[in-house]
Order: C-alpha cells, then structure tokens, then sequence
C-alpha cells in the first residue's frame, strides 16, 4: 500500500532519521559535550521569551571560537610542562571547535545561481495535472491563478515561481526531490569540479586496465 | 493578515486534524492557541519496545514566518536521556531540522521523524555524550537502564505542566 508519504510524493519520514553530521567526518577521539560549558552571549534568562529560547539555545560561531582560543591558551601552558598526550587532546579539541564556528554558520546547501533563478520557465497553466499543487504552498495550481505563474525545475517538479524563488535564493536543490540546480557559490563549483575530476580520472583509470590486460 | 504561512498552516492544522487515527505515536499535536498557528505543542509516545515506554514527551513548536522556507524550531520540553537531545535545553540534534530540511516536510512528518529518532539513536553526533558513549561502547544494559531511569523520572507524572 502506497504510503501518505509516497501519495504526496514526499520523504518518509520513518527513512530519513539521519540527525546532524556536522561533525561525522572529523576522526577525532575526543568528541566533548561543548554544551554543558559553552559560554552564553545572553546569559539573562528571565528577558526570554518562549520564541527566543529556541533561538539562544543553540552556540553561534563566537562561542566555539571564543571556546577554541581559551583552549589555545592551556595548551600554550601545557607546552611548557611537556605533557605530550595532553597537548594532543588540547590540540584535537582546538581543530575540533573551529571545524564548529566554521560550520555553524551554514545551513544547507548554498544559494541558486542568479542566472538560474532569471531563466526559470514560464509554465502554462494547461501543463500541469488538475489535481497537482505546489509543495510549498500546498495549494492547487489551478486554483490559485492569481500569482506570478508557475514553473518547473530540471527534474520536472512544478512550484509557482512566488514559493519556489525565496527558497532558490537561499538553496540549490529542489524541495522535493533535492535534485540540484547550479549554484554561483566558489565553495560548491569547485567541489563539482573536483567530483569530475575525480571521476574522469576514474575512468581514464579503467581505460588504461582495459588496454593492457 | 492571512500570509502564505497562515495559509499553509491552516492547511496543516486541518489534515492532522483527518489523520489523527494514523498516528500511534503522537498523542497530541495541535496550536497552543487556536488563533496562533505559529505555536504548536505535540506530545510523542514512548513506544513499548524501547526505554521510552510509557513515557509522554512534550514538544515545543515554533513558527517561523517564513515556513516552510525556513525549518519549524522544536525541542522537548519534558526531560529526557538520548544521545541526541540536549538533556537541559531539549535541542534536537537531527538533519531534517537544519541543514536537510526541505519545504516538503510538514509538522506532522517532522514530529513522526524525531518519534523515529528515540528508538533509532545517532551516537556519532552527540548532544548527550554519556547515553552516547554507552552507546558506542555498546553497553545497551547501560544505556537502556538510564533510558529508563529519566523516563521514569521526568516523563510519567499525571500532570507535566
Ligand atoms: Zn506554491
Ligand atoms: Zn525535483
């Protein structure tokens, strides 16, 4: 039997348990509760609201590094004791809290090209199935003519232009399928750049087996 | 002001209103206030094979209003041992949350995925390091003990306000 999930065309839920893994590839043995001791920037609890809390609950970049440097300094007195595996933790746990602050501030993949989100197709109103609707909206494309239109990503999923382009601007892949769309971010070409080379090194890799075995 | 988000959540509140039957897990979710759509609380289900049975969790739920752009912000508000929650804050460890989330989520999947997340542990990105540790040291009398402890502690009280 077809799911809810599947009927909408979205991600189980039950598949997709996978939490954060900001930290999952940094091989590190140390791997510290940094919350129990994280300095706060506001320390005043009573001002918060509810809606705040979330917010202030989580440590922003500052922290780790603020964090990192305190660590800096142990181990600058450490060096002078020559405690060496405890230079190493203070070391690991340093490399550690600034892997953090750098990745504290991203969230997802990055923005869509601009040139991506110029060209985006107008879609006729006559393309789309009767029952179809936007996943951000949820609303039925027929339904809801009054906005700028509708549009199509590379990977055939339909959204009106006015829900799709918010989330363009802020991510690179298709909400949802997560099929992506170039991006003008340095960071993201060059890793793309460097899986084709990866790849086409690979493959020049199986060419050469072939032509001496 | 009926903004897009109002809109969407409106659309939200009435399908979890129908599937409410289908959802063993969740005893609750639903707006604190009837009319503010962007504050919600639900309330998970130990389920019976774990650590967790009958336990109640209480979650906070909040609205940005740029959802569904922007993922919702939860956290347990009842007390609870997992090695990805924070034990004092209730802050959720999990992808879908932050850098995975997608517009294609609802708060009713979101709620089913971290329902998942407490009999499925992730111990390799930690907000609890000691359920984590017995964790990956594979100690599960350990863990499910302490599991057990807290649950009995802090999420079976008649009245959890
Ligand atoms: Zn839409
Ligand atoms: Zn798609």
């Amino acid at each position: 039997m077809a799911s809810y999930f599947d009927d909408h065309s979205l991600e189980d839920p039950y598949k997709a348990r996978r939490p954060n893994n900001n930290n999952a590839n940094s091989n590190s043995r140390f791997n510290p509760d940094l919350s129990h001791f994280m300095p706060r920037e506001d320390t005043d609890e009573t001002a918060q609201t509810p809606y705040q809390m979330g917010a202030t609950s989580m440590p922003g970049e500052g922290d780790f590094r603020r964090l990192a440097q305190l660590f800096g300094t142990f181990r600058q007195r450490e060096e002078a004791l020559g405690d060496e595996e405890h230079q190493e933790f203070l070391d690991n746990l340093i490399t550690q809290l600034m892997d953090e602050a750098g990745a504290s501030g991203k969230h997802g993949p990055p923005p869509a090209s601009k040139s991506f989100i110029r060209d985006l197709p107008f879609v006729p109103l006559k393309e789309v199935k009767r029952d179809d609707a936007c996943i951000i909206c949820n609303e039925n494309f027929q339904e809801n003519e009054s906005k700028a239109g509708i549009t199509k990503l590379p990977c055939k999923h339909f959204f009106d232009r006015d829900c799709i382009v918010p989330w363009l601007e802020l991510h690179n892949n298709c909400p949802a399928c997560r099929a992506e769309v170039p991006s003008d971010d340095p960071v993201w070409i060059k890793k793309k750049r460097d899986a084709e080379l990866a790849k086409y090194a690979a493959e020049a890799e199986v060419d050469e087996d072939w032509m001496y075995s | 002001m009926s903004t897009a988000v109002h809109r969407r959540m409106l659309k939200e509140y009435l399908a979890i209103q129908k599937n409410s039957a289908t959802r063993p897990h969740l005893e609750l979710l639903e707006p604190i206030q009837e009319d503010d759509l962007l504050h919600w609380q639900a309330i998970l289900l130990g389920t019976a094979d774990s650590g967790y049975e009958g336990g109640r969790f209480r979650l906070d739920i909040v609205i940005p209003t740029s959802y569904p752009i922007q993922p919702p912000t939860i956290r347990f508000l009842t007390t609870i041992c997992h090695p990805n929650v924070h034990f004092k804050t209730g802050e959720i460890c999990l992808d879908i949350l932050k850098s995975e989330w997608t517009p294609s989520w609802t708060l009713e999947s979101v709620c089913v995925a971290i329902s998942s997340l407490l009999t499925n542990p992730e111990p390799s990105s930690p907000l609890n390091c000691d359920a984590a540790n017995l964790l990956r040291c594979g100690d599960m009398a350990g863990y499910n003990s302490l599991v057990k402890m807290y649950t009995a502690l802090y999420a079976m009280d008649e009245d959890q306000e």
